[in-house]
Parts: structure tokens; sequence; C-alpha cells
């Protein structure tokens, strides 16, 4: 009898370390398929683009998609790497305008909890039923019934009473899980991928910074580095919002000292950022002015022409002319790139 | 035993009851948008009506951003009386901007001849690049942003007047 009992408790024993083994390599496998960071621009942004989902087609994703807004999105990603963002800060991006939805790989742990949670239980009742399955077809005949027969029983017991255990605490686990506050719930549908949680870390560091600022700058309205500061503050954000008030920044700095070239340069760089074509043209005449020979002259006046009023060879010459003035600048491989765009288009 | 088996069906239930409770009430257009409580994206480009169009240049209140196209059948034409009805309406309160999603300025001029032109501006948007920057998956999308700039709602498919009066109210205070 005590034999049966050995032979009942193993199986049980068996399918639980195979359930914990089936576990341990469905969590292996997925940290191990994790793609290497890949090489050249070309590469990364084709990483990029395999990340996000193609905004108006079903199941392909950017890198795969041929509509309009998923070559939007290439020679968006192009553009920001070529402006030596990485690829965490390129991602970031898609998401705070599209949300998470737009990752294809989902980010936040309950994704990737609950299809495990439900395969554990599944395991579990299969467990329970080969149990009783064995049971039945094992079961002594009738005459054989006596005081002994408790022993198989209660290891019976014991696996069935295993089982339900890991069930409940599994299922107790979700439910903990889903209730949890906002931030670390399972049903959280937002905030939960780290790259998205540290730029909006880095935007509250932001606004306190600013809101620091401003209150020295009611205290002394005319220090140049606090503008400065203030100024860059601003251009660090992301909103068309933040770009106008920098430009005031700016704007203040530039009347504390006109010959100064390097408040245009940024003032310029906001108009452009928040597609202002008018003020950026106006305000790299003004540029032009004071320091005629500086080579930001034609690099803005190409990017204007180019993103501005898509005037081809009107950027082609001011790109030419940016790179006879500035070969060894470190916008020099940018500025090639839009050369060869805008090249492309004439041909 | 027994009452640990019972344990396992509220222990189910529960969690997925308490998901679809929390789904009760909420409008599937009603988008949840990174962009609910930004400041709108800034925009610019060329006007259908062949006069430059720029988010700077907009006079200051509430604004309704809506994604549309001439190919958009029939949530586009649905929706156009909607918004028709609301630009004569609050002409002084709000300004509407039409933004062409995919589609070539004549057949915009075309849909605006055969359904109406309610004389508010509309963007080509020709690389696409405006709305990639609202995170538009497909035209009609309409933005509802506040006086001070900041989106406050982004409605996903046609809108009716229903929504149209529960939006506005959200822009501009309360509803007259």
């Amino acid at each position: 009898m005590s034999e049966t009992a050995a032979g009942r408790r193993a199986p049980a024993g068996l399918i639980v370390a195979g359930l914990l083994v089936a576990v341990a390599l469905t969590i292996a496998g997925a940290l191990l398929v994790r793609p290497t960071e890949p090489g050249t621009r070309d590469e990364q942004a084709r990483a990029i683009a395999a990340e996000l989902r193609c905004p108006d087609c079903a199941g392909l994703s950017v890198a795969d998609s041929p509509t309009g807004a998923a070559a939007e999105i290439r020679r968006e990603i192009d553009e920001q790497l070529a402006a030596g963002q990485t690829a965490e800060q390129i991602t970031v991006s898609f998401v705070a305008r599209y949300g998470a939805w737009i990752l294809l790989t989902p980010p936040g742990a309950a994704s990737w909890l609950i299809p495990l949670g439900a395969t554990a239980i599944g395991a579990v009742i299969l467990a329970l039923w080969l149990l009783r399955r064995k049971e039945t077809f094992t079961e002594p005949p009738p005459a054989d019934t006596g005081p002994a027969q408790g022993q198989p029983h209660m290891a019976q017991a014991t696996a069935r009473r295993l089982a339900v255990g890991v069930a409940v605490t599994l299922l107790a686990l979700l439910g903990i899980g889903f209730l949890l506050p906002e931030p670390f719930s399972l049903a959280a549908e937002t905030v939960v991928n780290q790259p998205l949680a540290e730029a909006q870390a880095a935007e509250a560091e932001r606004q306190a910074e600013i809101e620091r600022l401003l209150t020295s700058f009611a205290a002394d309205p005319t220090d140049p580095a606090l503008l400065s500061d203030l100024a860059d503050a601003y251009l660090a954000g992301p909103s068309g919002e933040d770009l106008q008030r920098a430009a005031s920044v700016l704007l203040l700095l530039i009347g504390l000292d006109p010959d100064d070239p390097d408040p245009y340069v940024r003032l310029i760089s906001a108009y452009i950022r928040a597609a202002d074509w008018t003020n950026a043209t106006a305000a790299t005449d003004a540029l032009e002015e004071l320091a005629p020979d500086s080579p930001d002259v034609p690099f803005f006046r190409g990017l204007m022409a180019w993103r501005g009023y898509g005037d081809a060879p009107a950027a082609i010459e001011a790109f030419d002319e940016f790179l006879q003035m500035a070969p060894d600048d470190p916008r020099v491989p940018m500025i090639r790139a839009l050369r060869q765009q805008a090249a492309a288009e004439v041909d | 035993m027994r009452a640990a088996r019972w344990l396992v069906v509220p222990l189910l239930a529960v969690p997925l009851g308490w998901v679809l409770f929390m789904s009760l009430g909420r409008d599937p257009s009603e988008i949840p948008s990174p962009l609910i409580g930004q400041p709108m994206p800034a925009f610019s480009g060329p006007g259908l009506d062949g006069q430059a169009l720029s988010s700077t240049s907009l006079a200051d209140g509430p604004i309704i951003i809506n994604f549309w196209a001439s190919w958009c059948i029939p949530a586009c034409v649905d929706e156009h009386p909607v918004l028709m009805d609301a630009a004569a309406r609050y002409a002084d309160e709000v300004q509407l901007v039409g933004i062409l999603y995919d589609d070539l300025p004549t057949d915009a001029r075309d849909f605006l001849v055969r359904y109406g032109d309610g004389g508010w501006p509309h963007l080509i948007d020709e690389s696409g690049a405006v709305a990639l920057s609202f995170g538009v998956l497909g035209p009609p999308e309409t933005f509802f942003v506040d006086a001070e700039g900041i989106v406050r709602a982004k409605h996903y498919g046609p809108l009716t007047t229903e929504d149209m009066e529960r939006y506005l109210t959200l822009v501009l205070g309360e509803p007259r």
C-alpha cells in the first residue's frame, strides 16, 4: 500500500516541478530573444521602426508598412537620429503622441503576467484533472476496501491541496496586482514603461526649474545668465507653447545685449522648431546683419527653405554654402543628409 | 478543501468584474490620448484657400481641430453638418480648423462644394507631419483645445450633435 502511495506522490511532485521549469523557460526565453543593439544609422532607424505600430494599417510595423503615415514616421525617425537623439528618446516622442498603443511590444508587467498566470492556472487545473483520472482508474476493487485505503487518499489530498494552493496564490497575486495604485497596477493602461516614466520625471524637474528661475527673474529681470538659463529650460520643452515662451525670453536677452549673436541663433532654432517660418526668416535676417560670416546663416536659411517653404533649389544652395563655410561643423552629416533629400526632390 | 475550491470563483470573478465595471460609462469614441492636458502641438503650412495657415496666427480662444479627408465616407460626410452647425452657432466663441489627412486639395475642394463650405480654414498636411504630431490614427478625428491652448478631448469617429455639445461645454465652460 505504501508503495502505491509513493507512486502517487511522485506524479504530483513531477507536475509541479514541470510547471516551474515551464514558467522559468518562458521567462528565460522572453529575456533571451531581446534583439541586440544595431550598428549603422539605417539599422538603428529600422530597429526603431520595427518596434512601432503603423497608425493607419492593421497589424504591421512602421518598418513594414507602405502607407504615407508610416513613411512620415520613418522620415522623422531618420531626422531625429541625425539630430543625435537616442533610440529611446525617439520612441518616447512617439509614445507621447500616440500613447503606449504605438509600441508593438507592450510595456509594463500586465501584458506579460496575465498570459503567464493563465498558463500556470491552466496547468494546475490540468494536473488536478489528471490526478483525479488516475484515481478512478487505479481505484482498488470494492472488496479490497479497508482501513488501509486511507493512505493513498491522504497522498492524493496532499497533491490536490498543493495544486489548489498554487492556483489560489497565483490568483490572489493577480487580484492584488489589479488593485494596486495607478503606476503599479496591472490594469494601468499608460505609464508603466520605464522610458516614458523617466521622461515624465524629467519634465516635472524642468517645470520645477522654470518655477525657480521665474522667481529669481521677478527679483532681477536684467540678469542675462538667468534669462539664458530660463530660455534653455523652455527650449528643452516639447510643446509649441514652450518654444514661444523661449522666444519671448530670448527677445528680452537680445534687448539686453543687441550685439551678441548667440541669442539670435537660439531664437531662430526655436522658431524653426515651432514651424514659425515668418519669424525665423526675420530673425535670420537680423543675424546676417550682425554676423555676416556665420555659418549659422546658411544653415538656417537651408533648413527654412527645405522644411518651411519646400524650395529644394534654394535649400541646396544654402546647404552648399554652409558645407563650404564650416566643413568641420558637427552638423555636417545632418546637412549632407538633408541636401541629399533635397537633391532627390529636384531630380 | 471544498471551501478553497469555492474561493477560486470569487477570485476569478472579482478582478474580471472590476475591469468590466471600470469600463462602464466610458464613451468608446472618446479615446485616451497622451495629448490630453498637454499644450496643442504647433502646426503651419499651406491652406486650402491658398493662404498660409499657422497655429500661432489663430485668434485667441478655444479651437476645434478636425482631421478629415474627402475619401473618408460616410464618417466625414456624416459629421460635416455637425461641424457646419457648430461653426455657425459658435462663430464668436470657437475657431474651427480642418486638417486634410492624406488627401488631394482638389478632392477636398470638391467635397466642400458638394457638402457645404462653413468658411473655416483647412490646412494641407501633405507629408502627414501634422497628423503625426497629433497622434492621429485615421480620419475623422477631432481635438478640442481650450482658450489656454491645452488639449481637453480627442474624439475618434464621426461627431454627433450631442458629442459636440459635450466637448464644447468642456472647452467653453457652461452650456448655453
